[in-house]
């Protein structure tokens, strides 16, 4: 078997210019699918990532009521219900926060800003409170019920300084207006999600003005100690919640796809209305006065996964990753004809060769396995190149700052494109590959181990 | 002597105590009725109403900007059109109001979307509210009231309170003639009882038996600097075709 190495090896070297085209071939499709991969795989983690910095954990659980009048606000008054039916799945879960959240208008002087608060209670979120990445001020002011914590472009926004006030234009949950005065004290790095940052101020202050009791919040958010178990727990959380009271049904917003064209109507807006209540009661915001709406008697609970709203994202990944394996399988079997050819070629050039090391006693499994191998080590010589140059590609694109109001801003990281490569992608490309190579050398090389040594000997070209 | 002079003033304490609250709810009562008044006047419920309105809004950091919308309102359905016709970028936007609905047209992405009456028209410093029919006494109790002078005009101030959560600005103050009950500048006040606008309305159309602004300012009391200015002209009571009011209208005139 060495000797067989040996000899293919020594084929390979022989035929640089050849062996450098083939591996070349083969190097472009490993690169394509690669980097591919490796952008969608980076796209899917980032918007992810992104999702969650904006809504701040992986899971959320909101409530709504009904007034008199038909309009549904968003306020859970009790935790209780949701304090018993994450209990089975604690030991799953990082963190858990409440939060309320308003989308307000910032004023400082003449200028303005468009901004989310997220309400927070300072004396039981210590750590969430020294995990915020401070840029200017301090904390050390939590305590006065009006402080304010903004992002860096918020305040830059509004030419604010920390120690200033500034005046916030809200709307309370029933839709008044509402105005709250507030003190600067401190401003953070902006997140990486969607252009949207957050604002931070005190639970019971937003309460007040958003028109809730101290104690009542709109949304629980949930952090996980492994984002695999999204799934998993959410499904446990919601079971739980709809054993102890009314539950939204869980939100689809996968793609609908429906034959009947009516049905396609109604599917979609279904999903349109769905998609509009998930966000909107994640933003806290109430839902605007919607018609037949069927009433319902105290809070309502409705309970989104990150990975509910990835239903999209994910399809779009998956159709992403299919095209490119489908446009990688073309582009192996367009090199692999052209592997058969040059194989065809090389046994007709080596046939003496052959019949040679078939004269001393060289079998004919020998031979074949010759061509095999060197077909299936210039594949991988050519996959190694690939996977270095993608490797190359792929580090110098995610180098590119692509700019903070780029459109694709929620596609990346800090403004950056990332990738991530899965072993098992990387994997399945160079079985598909080998076994590739090893079809398309199958046949030249059986026909070189079916050749009579005498005949092969007497064979001139 | 003296038993008559103690008659005298139980029977004055007697008739104050019975009297009073009579009193009291007869001129509170008139204060009610002079929202309903007001309501009653610039509504438009046997009639429809079309107009041209010219909105020209200043914003200290977009500077200053021009809008030409046409504007339909059937009052008695509690229905509303307004068309943008300037400037072009906008030409074709409209929100369309059925009674609780109010929608929002965009020409560009031809979806019209849910939109709120509490919310501010297309930037302007006007709320969707601005432009339907008058609902103070549907909507407020009057709470306090004095009388005073606005300009040449004498004037009733009423300070309103809203009557549920649910109305936009929970207190008004509000300026109105003595003689015709004509709303001549309003104040909107937040939850916190902080001054958030002052609505002016300087000058008034006749139309028919009716009574409508034909200027509005509308002023930010809480950013420096910002306001709107609503001219109204064109102004017509003819009865408007029924499909004015619909989706397919909105769409229909932006092809």
């Amino acid at each position: 078997m060495k000797n067989t190495i040996k000899i293919a090896f020594r084929n390979i070297r022989r035929q640089k210019k050849r062996s450098f085209l083939l591996g070349g071939a083969i190097a472009f499709g490993i690169l394509i699918i690669t980097v591919l991969n490796g952008f969608t795989g980076g796209l899917a983690d980032n918007i992810k990532d992104n999702f969650s910095a904006i809504f701040g954990g992986q899971i959320f659980i909101s409530g709504s009521e009904i007034t008199d009048t038909g309009r549904v606000v968003s306020v859970i008054r009790n935790e209780k219900i949701i304090s018993e039916s994450i209990k089975p799945v604690l030991d799953k879960i990082k963190s858990a926060h409440k939060h309320s959240r308003a989308f307000a208008e910032a004023i400082f002087g003449s200028r303005t800003a468009r901004q989310r608060i997220d309400g927070i209670d300072w004396q039981k979120e210590k750590g969430f409170a020294e995990s915020l990445p401070i840029v200017k001020g301090s904390l050390k002011n939590l305590s006065n019920p009006q402080a304010l914590i903004l992002p860096v472009s918020t305040a830059d926004r509004l030419g604010i300084e920390v120690g200033e006030s500034l005046l916030v234009r809200l709307s309370t949950i029933t839709g008044q207006k509402n105005v709250g005065d507030f003190i600067l004290i401190a401003t953070v790095r902006d997140q990486e999600s969607m252009g949207i940052s957050t604002a931070y101020t005190s639970l019971n202050y937003l309460n007040n003005l958003l028109g809730m009791k101290g104690g009542e919040f709109q949304v629980f958010n949930i952090y996980l100690n492994n984002m695999e178990d999204m799934d998993s727990v959410g499904n446990v959380i919601y079971a739980g919640l709809k054993r102890r009271a009314i539950t939204e049904e869980r939100l689809n917003t996968t793609p609908v796809v429906t034959t009947k064209e009516s049905g396609s109507k109604t599917a979609e807006i279904d999903r349109e209305r769905n998609m509009h209540r998930s966000f909107a009661s994640l933003m806290g915001s109430s839902f605007f006065s919607e018609k037949n709406i069927e009433p319902w008697e105290g809070t309502k609970y409705s309970l989104i996964t990150l990975n509910d709203m990835m239903g999209e994202v994910t399809t779009m990944v998956r159709i992403l990753n299919t095209i490119g394996l489908i446009i990688f399988i073309l582009l192996l079997v367009i090199t692999m004809v052209g592997v058969t050819n040059s194989f065809r070629m090389t046994i007709l050039e080596r046939t003496r060769e052959i019949g040679t090391m078939r004269a001393i006693g060289m079998q004919r499994n020998n031979v074949r396995n010759i061509f095999l191998l060197e077909a299936f080590f210039t594949s991988l010589g050519g996959a190694i190149a690939g996977l270095l140059a993608a490797g190359v590609v792929m580090l110098i694109v995610s180098r590119i700052p692509l700019g903070a109001t780029s459109f694709m801003w929620f596609f990346l990281k800090r403004g950056k494109m990332t990738f991530s490569v899965l072993p098992l992608n990387v994997l399945v490309n160079l079985v598909i590959l080998s076994l590739l190579s090893l079809l398309a050398a199958w046949n030249p090389a059986r026909k070189a181990s079916k050749l009579e040594p005498a005949q092969a000997l007497r064979t001139e070209y | 002597m003296g038993i008559k002079k103690s008659k005298i003033v139980i029977f004055t304490i007697l008739f104050a105590v019975i009297l009073s609250p009579a009193l009291v709810s007869a001129e509170k009562l008139n204060y009610e009725q002079i929202l309903k008044s007001i309501d009653k006047l610039s509504s438009f419920k046997d009639t429809d109403f079309s107009a041209v309105m010219t909105m020209i809004s200043e914003d200290p950091e977009n500077g200053m900007d021009k809008k030409v919308v046409q504007q339909f309102r059937r009052d008695k359905d509690d229905k509303f059109l307004m068309l943008i016709e300037k400037p072009d970028v906008q030409k074709g936007q409209g929100y369309l109001r059925i009674g609780d609905n109010l929608w929002f047209y965009d020409p560009e992405s031809r979806k019209f979307s849910h939109t709120s009456m509490k919310e501010n028209f297309s930037n302007t410093d006007a709320k969707h509210s601005d432009f339907g029919r008058s609902s103070l006494a549907e909507d407020y109790t009057v709470t306090g009231h004095t009388e005073g002078k606005l300009g040449k005009y004498d004037v009733y101030i009423l300070n309103l309170k809203a009557k549920n959560n649910e109305v936009t600005y929970p207190y008004m103050k509000i300026w109105i003639t003595k003689k015709l009950y004509l709303v001549l500048k309003a104040s909107d006040y937040s939850l916190t009882r902080r001054l958030l606008r002052t609505s002016y309305f300087p000058r008034y159309a006749k139309v028919g038996n009716r009574y409508t602004p034909s200027v509005m300012i509308f002023v930010d009391n809480l950013v420096k600097g910002k306001k709107t200015q609503i001219s109204i002209k064109d102004i017509s009571i003819d009865k408007l075709p029924d499909s004015v009011f619909t989706k397919s209208y909105v769409e229909r005139v932006n092809r």
